[in-house]
Parts: C-alpha cells; sequence; structure tokens
C-alpha cells in the first residue's frame, strides 16, 4: 500500500482522527488537548490545516463529524476532562476558519473515552462512552441552533452497576432499516448490545459479545448494503480482532438473561494491543491498527467466515 | 449473446481503448497505469476465451492460444534468428526447449532436423578422420519430438498426449541415469510437463502460462496437478498466479486471487463472465472430499458476480470523473449495488445549488429504484439547505428543505426568515430576504408544504405594499387586504406575528391631529379595519407568557416603546378609522 506522511504539528499523540462525511475534510485530536481540522485540495488532494484550537483541559481522545443533514461543520469532541463538547464552524477568514462551541455536556464525573453521534434515521443524537461505566444519549431538542440539548437516556453499558465496567467504545447500528441499536465495549472483556424499543425511547440489552481477554479498545458496526446480517468488528489489548455476525431481527432479552454471542471469527495478526477498528463505507474491508502495525483485511466473497489480511503498513519510524 | 460473443465484445472495446490510450503523448503516471490494466485485461480476456469459451473439440482453443501469444511475442523468432545466425549448443537446446514449451513443436522439430542433417556432415568427416562424437542427444530429441500425437483436443482427451508426456519423463530418467545431459534433459522435461523445466525454457509470463496449459492442464492426480501449477507460479506476481490457476481449471480461485483492494478489474470481469456460463462447471477432476475453500458452488456464482463487480465500481468510483462508470456497474449488481450507489451519490460532494455536481447526483438519482432515489434527493436537498442556514441565507434554506420534503425543517427556516422581516421592518434587508424565500417557496414542486407557508408569500406582499403606502392610496389598501388575509381564519399566519402585521397597518392611518370630517380615508376599508381590530383584540386579550410571546414582535421592532402604549394607539387609530368608514358609508 502507498503510505503518505502527514506532518500534524501536534505536540504530543494524536489520539483520533476522523474523515468527514464526504471525505474532504479531517479532524485530529490529541493529548496535546488540541483539536486541527485539515481541507483537501481538490486538484492536488494535498491537506492542509485550517483550524487549529485548545479544545479541552485535558487528553482529547476522540472527534466525531456531525451528519452534513444537519450541519456541514459540526464536530464533537470528549477527553480526560469529563467533558464532551460540540463545536461548529463560525466564520472562514482566507486561511484561518473559526470554531466555537455550541455546548458542552459536563454529566460525566469520570473520564470520557468514546463518543458517536446516531444515525441521521434517528435525528440529531450523540452518545457519549464514560469511565463511570454509563452510556449517555443526548437528543437535539432544536436542531438549527445545536445548543439545546437533553439527555435522552443513560445506562450501564456492561449491565452491572457495581461496580461499573469502565465503558471504553460505541458504535450504532447504521442501517436505517432497523430500530436503533448500539454496541458498547467494556474493559471486562466483553461488549453489550443495545437496542432501542419502537414505541418507547427506552434502551434495552439484546446479546453479550464474547472472546477478548482483555479489555475492548474499540468497536465497529459495520455499515450493511444487502447483506442478510449485520457484521461487528471488535478489537482488543489482548491483541485479538474479533468479527461477529448478529441477526438483523433483534430482540430484548431479560437482564438475568441474556444470550451470548460467539465469535464469527478471530483476525488472526497483531503482535500487540489493537487500538482501533474501522469499516469502510460498504462494509466489506476493515482497518485495524495497532502497536505493531496496521492491517487491511477483506472476507472471501462467497463466505463471511473466511477474512484474510490484505495489506500491512508498518509504523513509520520516528 | 453468446458468452464467447460476449467476451469477443468486451474485448473489442478494451482494443479501442488501448488504441485511444495508446495515442497520447507524454502520458501521465495515472494513464500510463490505466493502459498497462486494460492491456492486462485484454490479455486475460482473451486467454478465457480460449480456455473456457470456445469449443475444444474444434482444436479452436489451441490455436487461438497460439494466436494469443503471437500477439504477444516476447522475442521468440528474434531468438530462433540469433541462434540461425551463429548460435552455440547451449542455444540451440534453449530455443529448441522454448519452442516446445509454446506449442510450435513442428518448427522446434525443423530446428533439430536442420541440426542433425548438420550434424550427420559433420560426423561422416570426422569419422573419416577418426574423430567421431556421439549425437545421440538429438537423436533422442528428434524421436521424442516426432511421437508426440497430433497437437488436437481429441489427442489430449482421449490419452494419447499423456501417455507421449510420461515416456519422456521415462526418457528423461533414464538419461539422467546415465548421462544428465541437461541440454536434452530441458527439452525431455518440456515435453513430460516438468514444472521446473517450463519455468527454464520461458522467458515471460505469458509463454509460462501457455506452457502450464498445454503440458500440465490434462490428466494425472488433481493435487500432483495443483501442486505442479502453483511451482510455475511461485516465482510469479499474483495476477500470474491467478492466471495459472486458471489454466488448473480453477477460476474461481483465479478470481479470489485476483482480488486486492483497488485492484478488482480482473475478478470482477472474470466472475461476469463466468457468471453468464454456469454451465461450465469446475471439471470432475476434483472429487467431492478435495473442495476447498476456493470452490464456489454453482447457485453462488451470480453472489460472486456482484460482490466483485460492486467492489470494483467502488474502487473506480475513487477516481475522478467515473461515477457514472461506477453507476452502470452498480446497477447491474442487483439490491447490493443499488445501496452502494446510493451511499455514493450521498456522499458525493454538494457545497452550493450552483455546484454542477448536484444535477449530476439527481441524474443519477432517478436511475434508481423510487426509493433510493427518494432518499439520495432528500439527503443532498438536506444537505445544501444546512449549508444555507449556516450562511444565513433563509430562502435557499427553506427552498432546499421543502424540496428534502421536511416540513418541519422549513417551516422553521421560513419562521426565521418572517421574524428577521419583522424585526426589521418593511424597508430592512430581513424583508427582502423573505420575498426571495417566498419565491424559492412558490417555485418548489411541494403542494404541501407550499400551502403551509402560503402566509409567508402574503406577508411579502403585505410588506412590498407598506413601502409605498404613505404616498399612494392603492399601495395602501393592498397592504390592508393582505393584512386581513393574513389574519382571517384560512391566512395561516402564527398568532406572534399578528400584533406587528395589526401595527403596521395602523401606522399607514392619520395621526388624530388630522381627523376631521373631511379626512381622507386611507385606504383601510371597513372590512379590513374589523379583521385588524378583530386580531388586536386577540393580541390584548392574552395573558401571562402567551401574552409577552404574542408582544415579543413588537418588543423587537419598537425597543423604546412599550408595547402595551403601543396597543393603545393602534387601538384609537384603528376605531377612529372604523368610525370614519361608517360615517362615509351613511
Amino acid at each position: 500500500m502507498d503510505v503518505e506522511v502527514l506532518e500534524t504539528q501536534h505536540s504530543d499523540v494524536v489520539q483520533d482522527i476522523s474523515y468527514d462525511y464526504c471525505g474532504r475534510r479531517m479532524a485530529t485530536c490529541s493529548t496535546d488537548r488540541t483539536v486541527k481540522i485539515w481541507s483537501s485540495d481538490a486538484g492536488t488532494g494535498k491537506w492542509r490545516c485550517t483550524a487549529h484550537w485548545q479544545a479541552h483541559e485535558s487528553s482529547v481522545v476522540r472527534v466525531r463529524w456531525a451528519d452534513p443533514e444537519y450541519s456541514p461543520s459540526l464536530i464533537a469532541t470528549c477527553g480526560f476532562d469529563c467533558k464532551a463538547i460540540l463545536w461548529e464552524l463560525k466564520s472562514q477568514n482566507g486561511a484561518r476558519d473559526e470554531w466555537q462551541s455550541t455546548a458542552v455536556f459536563l454529566d460525566s464525573k469520570s473520564e470520557l473515552n468514546d463518543l458517536a453521534f446516531g444515525p441521521p434515521h434517528l435525528g440529531l443524537c450523540l452518545a457519549t462512552a464514560s469511565n463511570d461505566g454509563l452510556v449517555r444519549i443526548y437528543d437535539s431538542a432544536d436542531p438549527p441552533d445545536y445548543k439545546v440539548w437533553t439527555l435522552k437516556a443513560q445506562f450501564f453499558g456492561a449491565l452491572v452497576a457495581n461496580p461499573p465496567a469502565r465503558v471504553t467504545a460505541v458504535s450504532w447500528n447504521p442501517s436505517p432499516v432497523d430500530s436503533g441499536g448500539m454496541v458498547v465495549a467494556t474493559a471486562g472483556g466483553s461488549s453489550y448490545l443495545w437496542i432501542q424499543d419502537r414505541d418507547r425511547p427506552s434502551w434495552r440489552i439484546s446479546k453479550i459479545l464474547a472472546g477478548h481477554t482483555g479489555s475492548v479498545l474499540s468497536i465497529a458496526w459495520a455499515p450493511n448494503p444487502g447483506r442478510g446480517y449485520h457484521l461487528i468488528a471488535s478489537s482488543g489489548s489482548d491483541g485479538q480482532v474479533i468479527l461477529y455476525k448478529v441477526p438483523t431481527t433483534l430482540r430484548p432479552s431479560q437482564k438475568t438473561e441474556v444470550p451470548v454471542l460467539e465469535p464469527l471469527t478471530v483476525l488472526e495478526g497483531h503482535t500487540g494491543p489493537v487500538w482501533r477498528a474501522e469499516w469502510n463505507v460498504s462494509g466489506t474491508a476493515l482497518a485495524t491498527s495497532g502497536d505493531d502495525a496496521t492491517r487491511l483485511w477483506q472476507s472471501r466473497a462467497h463466505d463471511s467466515s473466511q477474512w484474510h489480511c490484505v495489506g500491512t503498513v508498518d509504523p513509520v519510524s520516528m | 449473446m453468446s458468452v464467447a460473443e460476449k467476451s469477443k465484445s468486451y474485448r473489442a472495446v478494451i482494443q479501442e481503448c488501448i488504441e485511444a490510450l495508446g495515442k497520447e503523448h507524454n502520458p501521465s503516471a495515472q494513464h500510463q497505469q490505466l493502459l498497462d490494466v486494460v492491456t492486462e485485461g485484454h490479455k486475460i480476456l482473451w486467454f478465457c476465451e480460449a480456455l473456457y469459451f470456445v469449443d475444444e473439440s474444434k482444436d479452436s482453443a489451441l490455436s487461438l492460444l497460439r494466436d494469443w501469444l503471437r500477439v504477444h511475442d516476447d522475442g521468440v523468432d528474434q531468438a530462433v534468428q540469433s541462434y540461425l545466425d551463429g548460435g552455440d549448443d547451449t542455444q540451440f537446446w534453449q530455443v529448441v526447449s522454448r519452442l516446445a514449451a509454446i506449442g510450435r513443436r513442428d518448427d522446434a522439430t525443423e530446428l533439430v532436423q536442420t541440426r542433425i542433417q548438420n550434424v550427420d556432415s559433420r560426423a561422416m568427416g570426422a569419422a573419416a578422420l577418426g574423430d567421431a562424437s556421439s549425437s545421440e542427444p538429438i537423436y533422442v530429441a528428434e524421436a521424442a519430438l516426432l511421437d508426440a500425437p497430433p497437437d488436437t483436443a481429441e489427442a489430449r482427451l482421449d490419452g494419447q498426449f499423456r501417455v507421449w508426456q510420461e515416456e519422456c519423463i521415462a526418457t528423461l530418467e533414464a538419461l539422467e541415469v546415465k548421462s544428465g545431459d541437461d541440454h536434452l534433459g530441458l527439452l525431455l522435461g518440456v515435453l513430460g510437463g516438468q514444472p521446473s523445466a517450463l519455468q527454464k525454457s520461458c522467458r515471460s509470463w505469458e509463454e509460462l502460462f501457455v506452457a502450464g496449459y498445454l503440458y500440465t492442464r490434462l490428466g494425472g492426480d488433481p493435487a500432483d496437478r495443483r501442486k505442479r501449477s502453483f511451482e510455475i507460479a511461485s516465482a510469479f506476481q499474483p495476477t500470474h498466479k491467478a492466471l495459472l490457476a486458471l489454466a488448473d481449471s480453477n477460476p474461481p480461485e483465479a478470481i479470489v486471487v485476483l482480488a486486492r483492494p483497488g485492484e478488482y478489474f480482473y475478478s470482477a470481469h472474470l466472475a461476469d463472465l463466468r457468471s453468464d456460463s454456469v454451465e461450465l462447471l469446475l471439471t470432475n477432476s476434483f472429487s467431492e472430499h478435495q473442495l476447498d475453500l476456493y470452490m464456489v458452488p454453482a447457485n453462488d456464482q451470480k453472489s460472486l458476480r456482484d460482490y466483485f463487480v460492486s467492489e470494483y465500481a467502488l474502487s473506480l468510483e475513487t477516481l475522478r470523473g467515473t461515477v457514472q462508470l461506477s453507476a452502470d456497474y452498480l446497477l447491474s449488481c442487483g439490491s447490493r449495488g443499488e445501496e452502494i450507489l446510493t451511499d455514493i451519490l450521498c456522499r458525493m460532494e454538494t457545497q452550493s445549488a450552483a455546484d454542477p455536481a448536484v444535477e449530476k447526483v439527481f441524474a443519477l438519482s432517478k436511475r434508481l429504484s423510487p426509493k433510493h432515489s427518494e432518499v439520495v434527493v432528500r439527503k443532498i436537498c438536506t444537505r445544501l439547505a444546512s449549508n444555507c442556514a449556516a450562511i444565513g441565507n433563509s430562502a435557499g434554506a427553506t427552498y432546499w428543505f421543502t424540496r428534502a420534503n421536511d416540513a418541519e425543517r422549513a417551516v422553521a427556516q421560513a419562521e426565521a426568515s418572517l421574524t428577521s422581516a419583522e424585526i426589521g421592518g418593511c424597508h430592512s434587508a430581513g424583508a427582502e430576504a423573505l420575498d426571495r424565500t417566498a419565491e424559492a417557496i412558490s417555485v418548489c414542486d411541494n403542494a404541501q408544504i407550499q400551502e403551509k407557508l402560503d402566509y409567508l408569500r402574503m406577508y411579502s406582499e403585505l410588506q412590498a405594499s407598506l413601502i409605498n403606502a404613505d404616498e399612494e392610496s392603492s399601495a395602501a389598501r393592498d397592504a390592508a387586504s393582505s393584512a386581513s388575509a393574513l389574519l382571517g381564519a384560512n391566512g395561516g399566519l402564527p398568532e406572534a406575528h399578528w400584533g406587528v402585521v395589526v401595527y403596521d397597518c395602523a401606522s399607514i392611518l392619520l395621526p388624530s391631529a388630522e381627523a376631521s370630517a373631511e379626512a381622507k380615508l386611507i385606504g383601510i376599508g371597513k372590512d379590513e379595519t374589523y379583521s385588524l381590530l378583530k386580531a388586536l383584540e386577540t393580541v390584548s386579550a392574552s395573558t401571562g407568557a402567551h401574552r409577552d410571546s404574542l408582544l415579543e414582535g413588537l418588543r423587537q421592532r419598537n425597543i423604546t416603546a412599550d408595547p402595551e402604549q403601543l396597543l393603545s394607539t393602534v387601538r384609537l387609530k384603528l376605531m377612529r378609522n372604523l368610525a370614519l368608514c361608517i360615517l362615509s358609508e351613511n
């Protein structure tokens, strides 16, 4: 694979990178407490930093773009200062754009590990994952303004409240056909699949995704163009990348009898913690990133249980 | 169209493409890469045509292969000429082995026989001089070549070819025991189908490809044959391994091996051709228990094809200007392709209405099913609306939200536009923006939202009339009429805006000092005055928070004045006007 190094000029670890919906802009966030926005030149493909500001009082660990249906330039960040913040582009002044905070979420008293905007068919909503074990879901009450949000739901991601397992990652079901669904990863090694009742706004547990022997660091629900089932990928500190096959019709379970879903397959290859797993837009290729390398995985066309590594990018030597 | 005809049709198109690309002066790297890809694709399609889509019983496959190789010649004839111009022994055997490997056994035999004649002449002379060297290898080679059965499909199918190959190997083994003659051993190895000999004899992957097909394909243990194929392919790139898998009668494996992220051209088109030839089942050389991961059941051929064609289309879409091509491919892939195309169209960057991509996306979306087309249109229109809203273009935002059929947000934008006009007054920029918003709504093809927002048009007309109402009685009458319609039961204007409407209309009435018996009626008729008074009383009768919200418009318009005082003033004016109207009637 061709590799190009982008000098971000962040003064510390780059924690996250996120493309916008069209893939023309990128946001990076870092332990140096700042966020940078990058724009790609349509002709040359070169990236240029168009905005840079201090976003949090501690490490910024996640940055996500909202769907452009709601705003062409709206991002959310979260960090170890226990805050999630919404930022909107306010003005563009030639070489430098100005972004302003439109909403701050302070409900968590513990560090936030992840956040994710819901799929657009559910409205403008945002889920956060916190070290206090809670998943919080916020709904925008006033779409054109983005200042007014309400806490619509919160629940312990791992069901158990005492002690609560840290929630490390969260991923929404992107399919517009199904009712609301979300998978929540925890430091306890399991992930939990939650679904939203069509008739009520409450969230109910559906399945437990087992398989990891260490903390689950990342989880991603694959886009589903015409498959008869869902795929979820998780990666963990145990070096494993696990794929789960989930039926499209999910039922809520009793909290005391939650069925456990075994892995569809385990992708072998990484030799250390795997920090991130992300799907491509068609849900047919998976990228995983670990301390040892970044790998690209694809399945056999006719057999989703068989995956092979089709490319590897070794860490760039510093 | 038969599969063979379809393949020829593909090749004809690709050939035209190659010729067109070849005319480019100073081609860019991307251009050259594209040329390489289509050239490779042409080779593969031709080879597939020869292997699978032509009736072998008529021997056309073999001759097609030889023709294919002649077209992609890699210097075989030059090598022959170079030997004839004074080559040595080593060169002789290399050329003969190479000719034999690529199926030109007649040419190889001719060369051997020519050399025999030369050797015989020298041998006679040398014998006369008492220096006769052994010429056995050349005669063994001649015998092996002459013993070969006819190079036809029939000879291969009835086992003659296999028997002859086994004899060559037996001779080779005997020779190796005796003399270890490498030159003759190379030729016998080629004729016997030994992968190492074929590799040594061939100078390009195309030659090796044909050699592998001619000498390793038929007969023998399937696992052994497969192993030999991969031995041959071991030094080559995936493309070549895949082609040898084709020679090994394992097209699905070839298709899968060829599939790499961003390089699905081969897989896509091979799978497309194969899906139309379901009758071309894998040969019965593989028993059931030997089926492995690479085998695709016949009923999965279609899904295999759809998968690779859609992946190819996705990779194609990353190139600029190829979305139409991607769309064509994806629309041939059923529901899966349509889902992916919907997502691609939704993600096309569309900054503003002036962006040519907008119309392109809309045009392409018409090729989708109604459900998916609606998704694309709604997504693009909503995004354009959000862009407009972000820069304060409420007219644009209202228009695009209306086209997206998002009534809630369209109304919200319209409300924002109306409030802005209300606060600024009829001479403000807000009023101009409202005028544009009303016009934008009127051109939307959404009767439901148009009806819902019709009050915007009337409010805009009211504001336009108010501009000249002080000087023109007709304008005043029009303003009053618009206001009356807005405030009526079917006007649709939200109550929050009634106070300002009444205030604006009352403002065109003469001040009290001029209210004399000779005072003109300033164009507000009795009925209109009555409507205004009714609306005024509704506002006045409200209480609490509701009252505050109804008076908010007046507060925004007149920051210093007390809204209650304003209401009283307006009431007086309207009452006086009503009285004048009644008096004038009587």
